[in-house]
């Protein structure tokens, strides 16, 4: 069948991209404007996709291959199956949201925000398309640019040191999962996915190459002790960056993790699952304690995506049908809430130009709907039944509890799925110690009794996440349902590695 | 079962939740009278439509029905849907609720008149009881969890209604986190039940728990029942529901006396052939129960409060409850739980009245004399105090003098002296209760008025509901009969010829659908001496509260006051649990997060890894700079020299 | 003769291009402002491309006595200096700032400095080959020292031309030893060329003492050229003192002939299993190559000038063209093409960005060159965007990020090197490129750091900024389609 549609769908942002420059930069209605209207073409394409997803297929769907550089056995090579076809979703629907969240946040040079937005856009898209192993690693690469640029122009106080901690932390990572990649690619003969997949590795070299990709992806996610590039970044990236930081670039660790680490080097898995638990949970409960004595609250909220990211691995690792999917369906969930959650900070931000704490409480009062939203996403980030997150949650908990794979790795794991679930009890703590903080209590001070409440534009932005974490919350199978013969698939391969 | 039927119980559920939508998106476009006519009445629809089903279906079949609402969540190999099981046990819980809630909703029309935001009262208060029937009807045990915690979320929304106020919002959160403590222990209690039984439905879940093994059933368990505590506010989860009293009243007679507590003893009613799989579990939740009952009934009588008393009250009447349930009574459980709302929801709105009548005093101490200005009030009030007090024939009554029978006659083979432990402490609670009741209705009512605002009686609406409750929980309890009271109510009928028959309705009307164990032995005689123990407690207690606080406060009790004092204060400040737990789980937790997050993130991680590998890298760079200065001869000898190197390293080789 | 000349077309008309314009200078140096001249050898250079281009469709390749050689990659290669040319020339035209009085006799010079290093490029005998490099570097030495206002240019040139005179010495003095070896074992030949040279040490293959000596002492003066370690030290104080656009020339074009010329040795002399420890001369390069890379990029961290910031950039460029090199030696037969082709690809990127960075420098230097502090650039964006992405671009291509020709140019080195078996130094060149992150990213930032604006815009010609349109534009397609590009070199290189 040959069907381009994910060629479109990667490259349609290059048609805004390229409209925006030839537009001059004085038009600053015209380029938002502009920017957003391109930015629903990739959603529409990926609703397309999304319609035309075939969920009894669990392999790849509508699989492009053109010979790329041929020297190198490099191909061009995109496909979608169910894993990656949510977090598209998602990211075709973040983006607009954070375009048309940044309409009053950026002032100036608007034109080339939007650029970046859009080009970080393409980024994205192909790094959860590729199928070629180098096209990923050139995907994963190009965000560094523009996230870059968000984040070193547009960004707070302390940019130039979290841009750099950002970039060069990502480097790191990467590098060491570039000569993996070759590494696998020569031995595999070609960098296609399905020639990966069929390659046996020896012990070692499935090791080696383990820390290799593992470390990219564990910085990306960020597990801990990876994870200080994450608070600073957020705290500096301006409101859609950390957007698009939290809801999307954090999920190409854990995506990275489904498909690359676990079919490929099975037996590293086995070896290194309990360290693996042991950083998981470890960064679960440290992140929670961390959120709670921060005095920022995007930093707090940084934190707490640690913690949730902890519970994502260790869904991955426990490496059972349920868990897997569940992890998938947290990724997409901590993308709503967290998501929402910045945007919220980014509209106390652009009223009052702080961030701290202690400088908001009581603002309920002046602004109720605001803190509706404010309530959804602190909600579904500590898993209250009903949202999103409670499912994404207890599917991985109860998935890693009765994987038979954790029960094998090592005689007490399910210790590891006990403290985890403690998350829930410190996420509880420090989320709604800040929504008190910020949202309730007497609103004394004079400047946030001013606080007007959500204009149009605001709740328009706000609105899809918290009706996707409610709905994802009770409607589980259309998506459950497109996921799990993915990652069955995905274990299928893992289990036929293992030796 | 027809399918209209069926539909009837699914809107019956929804209904809720759609009253909560309504008044929460359109809330703006609506009055406040007309919110508060739509939130009841979808209270009240729903009630009418569970009475339907309770009359055409339940009561004619001891067949439990299971239907279907929708898939939800998949586990592997099998399912958590999100569906209803509609048994005897759920549809008189659901009745109970959707019962009680109309009446609830109905006085808040009255009470709330007054308050700005009382669309979102009324949102939360329908999502509240949309999430309790969740509870109650649902069909597995994820769903159940999914009730559980949405009642804490409405119930977090509901204390924390007058948000600007940092008390409130501080009790609101302190409660949500205390439920959160159990949950935790609840979700995983339900990893392991999954995990055993590969399946959440607890039918299955009931017929497969014979074949646990005891240990197994013992962790489960106890997890449960430590979830149990957070909601029902056992020891030591109590904590959250004394500070909960900050909320509207309406809510506290709604979700923190009639329904919501009473969950943790629901859900082990509903889980009963599990529990009774470990006489272990079953031992510690009967102690812990009564030593609940007898520990805030200590507390409820120095508190003056009014609604303080009645949450200590609560808590220890819960502590009734899980006695009984430790004690394999699941249907002397539920009787109580049932009677339990009745005048327990009577008291707060009643206390509601009088705090209304009041303006919002609730100090006791300067009430009294208030039987002048409010007749109604007083006399419900009055006889919901007896109520509780377990002075026949009122409902508590009969509902007590069950738990209290059936604790000392279990035999526990674990610990065997637990029951009789536990009945000593349930009847010197029973006194107690007696007493404090006392207290507070004469300390109330009696004696001279010492406010200075002119209390008035409440209006219709509000006052109607009360009465309702009242002959409910006046008239309910013979249904709930016990066979010892049976007995006595024989012996003058057999005078006359007649065999009455007396039997315990609500045990064979609920009896299907709860576990039960096996058949044990009655001993009339022993209840028939039980009644008489019980009844002379509850007449002492109230005497000795009418004797000491009727009108005026006897002499002793300033004796005590000053004999006592340290004795009396510690119990006044509540044991100082509260503080214990600051000291010892609060503040700690603060300090041992922020200097893990100082040493680990910024020390260990930012300064000495990162530092050093940044200094290491800088430090080279700067070194090596020094060769860099460009003088000619430098740049000529380091090439020069350099080669020379080269040349011996080959010639080396 | 006719043959030959036939063969070399391009650079004898190039020659004579050169000489023309030489002429035409000197009648009519009064009148003209230079863009004349600078026309005229631009349209040279385009015809030489032309020229070149038949050549390599041609595809000959053919040896003419030893002594030179020409062939597809030799095009290839005069190409990518003619291109470089043309650059450089279009950037002198538009700013005189370092020397005001230019009629147009730098682009004489640049274009007599190609034609040295088409020689070199050409070559296959060792004393054509330091011909055609000294007339290369009399070339640059002189425009870098045409500013004579500017004391640290001239201090700059003498130290570059006593340091390469002295290596060129050197290096005669290896090829004479060599030469003596060569006579007394009887080659028939007095050809100097690398074969012939090769073939002494085959044949000697005792680890003779001066004559391994005598191979470093030959290929020292590469090295010196391309700025590897311990014969780098030339290379900031060159690329400070001199006018940006003679340090963006300098840094190019010799790099591009010295690979052509190492690839030839290597070919011709190594490759026959070389001179007696061939191994230890491999070992040798590669510790070199390690220490250069590890050295530049950790001394660049503490650069503030930009010049010099560049320059170890381009020292530890020239290590990766090492890696490269060196893959190339050790790589088997069918390999050993794909790393051809990657080096190509390599210096054609790595000449663009260097290009296009001195290019945005000379447009912000001061009239007399001088020090260009990182500080300098700040607030760039605001003042003039189109220069500060720009000049990112290049940047971010140095550094190796994607969608950028740089990313895709390194991926090519580390991607050959390690097929060839060189994991170690790969590993350590890949983590130094993080390490080079920082310094890359640091001089963008500075570019977007708001600063109270002053009333300087650096506007430009629009040739000029077409130039560095295109230049960002080959930049950016080289990181997005660089199949386009490896598929005509390795047709051509085949």
């Amino acid at each position: 069948m040959e069907l381009h549609i994910l060629s479109y769908l990667v490259f349609s942002p290059l048609l805004g991209l390229l409209i925006l420059f030839f537009i001059p930069r004085d038009e600053k209605e015209l380029i938002k404007n502009i920017a957003f209207i391109s930015s629903i073409i990739p959603l529409g394409l990926s609703l397309l996709l999304l319609f035309m997803f075939d969920k009894t297929n669990s392999g790849f769907q509508f699989e492009t291959l053109v010979k790329w550089i041929s020297t190198l056995n490099i191909n061009y090579h995109v496909g979608v199956d169910g894993i990656s076809l949510f977090l598209i979703l998602l990211t075709t629907l973040s983006v607009p949201i954070v375009i048309l969240s940044s309409f009053k946040y950026i002032t100036e040079s608007e034109k080339f925000y939007y650029m970046m937005v859009l080009f970080l856009e393409i980024a994205m898209l192909g790094t959860f398309l590729a199928l070629d192993l180098v096209l990923f690693f050139l995907f994963w690469e190009a965000m560094l640019i523009p996230m870059y640029f968000i984040i070193a122009i547009w960004g707070g106080d302390n940019k130039r040191y979290a841009t750099f901690k950002f970039v060069i932390y990502t480097s790191i990572g990467s590098v060491l999962m570039l000569i993996g990649i070759f590494y696998v690619g020569n031995l595999a003969g070609s960098f296609s996915i399905n020639d990966v997949y069929g390659t046996v590795f020896s012990i070692k070299e499935q090791l080696l190459l383990f820390g290799a990709f593992f470390l990219a992806f564990a910085i990306k996610v960020p597990i801990f002790p990876f994870h200080t590039w994450l608070p600073d970044a957020h705290v500096e990236a301006p409101t859609g960056g950390s957007v698009i930081l939290a809801a999307i670039l954090l999920k190409m660790g854990a995506y990275g993790v489904i498909r690359f680490v676990i079919p490929l080097f099975p037996n590293a898995v086995v070896l290194l699952a309990p360290l693996i638990f042991v950083l998981a949970v470890v960064g679960i409960i440290y992140a929670a304690m961390a959120s709670y004595v921060q005095k920022d609250l995007k930093r707090l909220v940084a934190y707490s995506s640690v913690s949730h990211m902890g519970l994502i691995i260790l869904g991955l690792f426990a490496l059972s049908s349920v868990s897997i999917s569940g992890a998938v369906y947290q990724m997409i969930s901590h993308g709503l809430s967290t998501g929402s959650l910045f945007l919220i900070v980014g509209i106390l931000y652009e009223r009052r130009h702080t961030r701290l704490i202690t400088e908001y409480g009581g603002i309920a009062s002046a602004m109720p709907m605001f803190s509706v939203f404010f309530m959804i996403a602190s909600l579904t980030s500590i898993a209250v039944p009903f949202t999103s997150g409670f499912v994404g949650e207890f599917m991985v908990l109860f998935g890693a509890y009765s994987s038979d794979f954790l029960k094998n790795v090592y005689e007490y794991s399910q210790i590891f799925v006990y403290v985890a679930a403690s998350g829930m009890l410190f996420g509880a703590i420090y989320m709604l110690w800040a929504y008190q903080k910020v949202a309730l209590g007497p609103n004394i001070n004079l400047e946030n009794q001013r606080l007007f409440d959500l204009s149009l534009r605001e709740f328009i932005v706000l609105l899809p996440y918290s009706i996707l974490m409610i709905v994802l919350g009770i409607h589980t199978e259309f998506v459950v349902s497109r996921i799990m013969p993915s990652v069955d698939r995905i274990i299928g391969i893992f289990y036929a590695g293992l030796r | 079962m027809n399918y209209e039927l069926s539909n009837l119980i699914i809107i019956a559920t929804l209904l809720p939740f759609g009253g909560a939508l309504l008044n929460g998106i359109f809330g703006k476009l609506i009055s406040n009278r007309l919110s508060g006519i739509i939130a009841s009445l979808t209270i009240g629809v729903s009630f009418v439509l569970f009475v339907i089903f309770y009359l055409y279906v339940v009561k004619n079949s001891k067949v439990p029905y299971v239907i279907e609402i929708s898939n939800w969540l998949f586990l592997g190999k099998f399912q958590a849907d999100i569906s209803l099981l509609a048994d005897r046990l759920s549809i008189i819980m659901s009745l109970m609720v959707t019962g009680v809630s109309a009446l609830i909703h109905v006085y808040s029309i009255g009470y709330m008149e007054k308050e700005k935001g009382i669309k979102r009262y009324f949102s939360y208060l329908n999502l509240f009881v949309g999430f309790m029937l969740v509870l109650v009807m649902a069909e597995n045990i994820v769903l159940m969890f999914v009730g559980w915690e949405g009642v804490g979320l409405c119930s977090y929304l509901l204390i924390g209604f007058w948000f600007s106020e940092e008390e409130k919002a501080n009790a609101a959160r302190k409660a949500f986190i205390v439920n959160r403590i159990g949950d935790l222990a609840f979700i995983l209690g339900i990893l392991l039940i999954l995990s055993y039984f590969n399946t959440a439905s607890f039918r299955l879940i009931n017929d497969g728990a014979y074949k646990l093994p005891t240990t197994i059933a013992f962790f489960i368990t106890i997890l449960l029942f430590i979830g149990a505590t957070g909601k029902s506010a056992q020891i030591p989860l109590y904590v959250w529901l004394p500070d909960a009293m900050v909320g509207p009243t309406p809510v506290s007679a709604l979700i923190h006396a009639a329904t919501m507590v009473t969950a943790g003893v629901y859900m082990i009613t509903r889980l009963g052939n599990l529990f009774l799989m470990s006489e272990m579990t079953l031992a510690i939740i009967m102690l812990v129960g009564s030593f609940t009952a007898l520990f805030s009934a200590t507390i409820a009588i120095t508190q003056n409060d009014i609604k303080k008393v009645l949450a200590y009250s609560t808590i220890s009447q819960l502590g009734f409850m899980f006695s009984a349930a430790g004690a394999y009574a699941f249907s002397a459980a539920m009787f109580h739980l049932v009677t339990h709302a009745f005048f327990k929801a009577a008291l707060f709105l009643l206390a509601g009245s009088v705090i209304h009548a009041l303006s919002g005093e609730q100090d006791i101490n300067r009430m009294g004399g208030l039987e002048k200005y409010l007749p109604h009030t007083s006399l419900m009030f009055w006889l919901a105090s007896l109520t509780i007090a377990g002075i026949p024939p009122f409902s508590a009554f009969f509902s007590k003098d069950e738990i209290l029978y059936k604790v000392f006659i279990n035999e526990n083979s674990v610990v065997p002296l637990a029951p009789k432990i536990s009945y000593t402490m349930l009847i010197i609670t029973s006194f107690l209760t007696a007493l404090y009741i006392s207290r507070l209705y004469f300390k109330v009512f009696t004696g001279d008025y010492k406010g200075s605002l002119k209390p008035h009686e409440s209006p219709k609406v509000m006052l109607v509901p009360i009465y309702i409750l009242t002959v409910l929980f006046a008239i309910f309890g013979p249904i709930g009969m016990g066979s010892g009271i049976g007995h006595i109510l024989e012996i003058p009928a057999r005078i006359f010829g007649k065999d009455l028959h007396l039997v315990n309705t609500f045990e064979r009307l609920v009896g299907p659908s709860i576990a039960s164990f096996g058949t044990i032995s009655l001993d009339v005689s022993l209840e028939i001496f039980m009644i008489f123990i019980s009844v002379i407690v509850a007449f002492a207690g109230w005497l000795l509260g009418r004797y000491l606080y009727c009108h005026q406060p006897s002499p002793v009790v300033e004796v005590i006051n000053q004999k006592f004092y340290r004795v009396q204060n510690i119990i006044y400040r509540k044991y100082f649990v509260d503080e214990v737990y600051d000291f010892l789980i609060v503040k700690p937790y603060y300090y041992i997060s922020r200097s893990l997050f100082e040493l680990i993130d910024r020390v260990i991680i930012e300064f000495i890894i990162i530092g050093f590998i940044v200094k290491v890298t800088y430090i080279t760079g700067y070194l090596l700079r020094f060769f860099q200065n460009g003088y000619l001869y430098k740049i000529i000898c380091v090439g020069l020299i350099g080669l020379g190197i080269l040349v011996y390293f080959m010639m080396g080789k | 003769m006719t043959e030959l000349l036939s063969n070399i077309s391009s650079l004898v008309f190039l020659f004579v291009c050169a000489v023309s314009l030489l002429i035409i200078i000197s009648f009519k140096r009064r009148e003209s402002d230079g863009s004349f001249i600078n026309t005229l050898a631009i349209i040279s250079l385009v015809v030489a491309i032309v020229w070149e281009m038949s050549e390599l469709i041609s595809g000959k390749n053919e040896y003419m006595g030893h002594m030179i050689t020409v062939n597809s990659f030799t095009a290839l290669s005069s190409i990518i200096l003619y291109i470089i040319g043309i650059i450089t020339i279009v950037i002198t035209d538009s700013f005189k700032g370092f020397l005001a009085e230019d009629k147009g006799d730098s682009s004489i010079l640049i274009l007599l400095s190609i034609c040295g290093m088409q020689i070199m490029i050409i070559s296959s005998e060792f004393i054509l080959m330091l011909i055609g490099l000294e007339i290369a570097s009399m070339s640059i030495f002189v425009l870098s020292s045409r500013n004579n206002r500017s004391r640290l240019a001239i201090e700059a040139t003498i130290k570059y031309l006593v340091f390469s005179s002295i290596f060129f010495a050197i290096s005669l003095l290896g090829i004479a030893i060599v030469y003596g070896f060569m006579l007394s074992i009887g080659v028939n030949s007095d050809m100097l060329s690398f074969h012939n040279l090769g073939f002494v040490g085959r044949t000697l293959n005792a680890g003779n003492l001066l004559l391994t000596s005598a191979y470093i002492f030959i290929i020292s003066i590469i090295l010196l050229k391309l700025g590897i370690i311990p014969f780098h030290m030339w290379v900031p104080d060159f690329y400070e003192g001199s006018p940006s656009v003679v340090s963006g020339f300098a840094s190019t074009s010799i790099k591009v002939a010295s690979v052509v010329v190492i690839l030839n040795i290597f070919s011709k002399m190594f490759f026959m299993p070389l001179i007696s420890d061939y191994h230890a001369a491999y070992k040798m390069l590669e510790v070199l190559t390690i220490i250069t890379i590890i050295v530049s990029t950790v001394v660049a961290l503490h650069q503030t000038n930009v010049k010099r910031l560049i320059a170890y950039s381009s020292i530890a460029n020239a290590a990766l063209i090492m890696l490269g090199l060196l893959s190339y030696l050790v790589a088997s037969e069918q390999l050993r093409i794909v790393v051809k082709v990657n080096l190509v690809f390599f210096i054609l990127v790595y000449s663009l960005m260097t290009l296009l960075a001195f290019g945005v420098f000379s447009r912000l230097e001061k009239e007399g060159g001088g020090n260009q502090l990182i500080s300098s650039f700040n607030g760039l964006y605001f003042k003039n965007p189109f220069l500060a992405l720009s000049l990112s671009v290049a940047l971010f291509s140095l550094a190796g990020l994607p969608p950028t020709g740089g990313f895709f140019a390194k991926l090519f080195i580390f991607k050959s090197a390690i097929d060839s078996g060189l994991i170690v130094i790969s590993v350590v060149a890949i983590l130094m490129t993080i390490v080079s992150l920082y310094y890359y990213l640091n001089f963008v930032i500075v570019m977007f750091i708001k600063e109270p604006s002053t009333n300087e815009r650096y506007s430009g010609s629009t040739l000029f900024n077409f130039t560095i349109g295109i230049i960002v534009f080959a930049i950016l397609l080289a990181g997005i389609l660089p199949n386009k590009l490896i598929g005509v070199f390795e047709l051509l290189l085949k």
